[in-house]
């Protein structure tokens, strides 16, 4: 046992490296890292825990059931409300009124899907705004669409 | 001369006298001991997450608990429907991601495109702020023979060049297919959005981490369809869910004939598109 001391160090060092590589280990990986795949799992219901913005299809007829009914008899069935107004979230939270809906520019709004556009299909109904408002003998204004069309309905 | 006191702990316990006699060994030993203890602690609490891991590495699903809410992301897997025949380019989606996700000016996770298309095959492609406001008629000075509107958004590829090469581990795509930006892990490197073949990630100006397409897993994991899906008036734009049966998208892929984007990439996306043509890309 002349040599037992070179070997207790050797092992020693060895122990002492495989400490510190899993105390390194230990501090430098995040917690709920590698449970599924590698990546910090935590991140996947952090994202899933985000607040809604937008409310849901029917979240409008719980006040506006009148509104709803109509919007839904006419051509803008599948338009939702929001795409126009904005999302619930500035509205509505928890069920008590926060603030009021935004109303858009009519002539803006109508125009986002209603100006003529060579790239829309074909059977989309579109218009030249110009020429609508001229040839219906308006003045262009922000709002002369409703000056005849229900934005919530339009054929009314 | 005057003697200068030398104090007890200079010479250590050693010769100091009865009262510290040992007081350095012992608190050697006790630090020894308690330093061995934690470090146990440490690699027994390590050793019990690598058998996780192990177990999580194998075929069966791992623990079905990670929503509190009672979710399961093993029975989903989503999938992502554009139908560019439909497409009025009203740019509702986009209005609709930028509020729902509080994206950044400037900035899209998802934007809609337009191709302009003469007989040649010369291509006018313009998205104005990313289509957010609507489109203006403009000339192109061509004869357009096709023109369409082209949506693009995070095709969520089952084989993510972005995720591959991510150096930290920041980018990941789960078990029901979405893929993800941990952005507290995120450095900003930016390589993802350099390896993205579709250009659906960007740097956020004020996180300076990378930013993209959630498929708004915030609402798909509470049962709800995405932002900009919901907001499409002429349902151009439908989220699927292979694992379910009976879904419309699913039944949409199977039975007609969708492509995706750069095929040739093999990314494997899981964004599919009806009425494609060769000049969009």
């Amino acid at each position: 046992m002349e040599h037992a001391k070179h070997i207790i160090r050797a092992v020693l060092l060895l122990v002492i490296a495989a400490t510190v590589f899993v105390l390194a280990r230990h501090f430098a990986i995040p917690a709920s890292f590698g449970e599924y795949g590698p990546y910090r799992s935590a991140s996947v219901t952090e994202h899933a825990a985000r607040e809604p913005m937008h409310g849901e299809a029917d979240s409008c007829a719980g006040c506006h059931a009148d509104e709803v009914d109509f919007k839904a008899e006419g051509k803008h069935a599948k338009l939702s409300c929001e795409s126009c107004h904005a999302q619930l979230s500035v509205h509505v939270h928890n069920d008590q009124k926060v603030g009021d809906m935004p109303i858009p520019k009519p002539i803006e709004a109508c125009g986002w899907c209603h100006e003529k556009l060579r790239a829309r299909p074909e059977g989309f109904p579109q218009i030249v705004l110009a020429d609508h408002v001229a040839e219906n003998g308006e003045t262009m204004t922000d709002s002369v669409c409703l000056e005849c069309h229900n934005a919530h309905n339009p054929s009314e | 001369m005057p003697t200068i006191p030398v104090s007890n702990s200079e010479c250590g316990g050693g010769c100091g006298g009865a009262p510290s006699a040992g007081t350095r060994r012992d608190f050697l030993k006790q630090g020894a001991k308690a330093l061995g203890a934690s470090v146990a602690t440490i690699i027994l609490c390590d050793m019990t997450d690598l058998t996780k891991m192990a177990e999580a590495s194998g075929a069966t699903p791992q623990r079905a608990n990670l929503f509190a809410d009672g979710y399961d992301w093993t029975k989903h897997s989503y999938v992502y429907l554009v139908d560019i025949r439909k497409c009025i380019g009203c740019g509702s989606c986009v209005r609709a991601c930028s509020r729902e996700n509080n994206v950044p000016p400037a900035h899209f996770r998802t934007w809609v495109e337009r191709y302009r298309v003469s007989r040649s095959g010369e291509a006018v492609i313009d998205s104005t702020n990313g289509g957010m406001d609507g489109f203006e008629p403009s000339q192109t000075g061509l004869d357009i023979t096709k023109a369409f509107f082209f949506p693009k958004l995070c095709c969520h590829c089952t084989h993510t060049p972005c995720v591959q090469l991510c150096p930290v581990c920041a980018s990941y795509r789960t078990v029901d297919g979405v893929v993800l930006v941990d952005e507290t892990r995120c450095i900003g490197c930016g390589y993802c959005v350099q390896a993205c073949p579709y250009g659906s990630r960007f740097i956020h100006p004020e996180t300076h981490t990378a930013s993209k397409c959630t498929l708004c897993y915030h609402r798909i994991t509470k049962g709800m369809t995405t932002a900009c899906v919901q907001a499409c008036p002429v349902e151009a734009r439908m989220l699927g869910d292979m694992k379910q049966v009976g879904d419309k998208v699913a039944e949409i892929i199977a039975t007609q004939r969708v492509l995706i984007l750069q095929p040739e990439l093999l990314t494997d996306p899981n964004c599919y598109y009806l009425g494609l043509t060769k000049e969009a890309r």
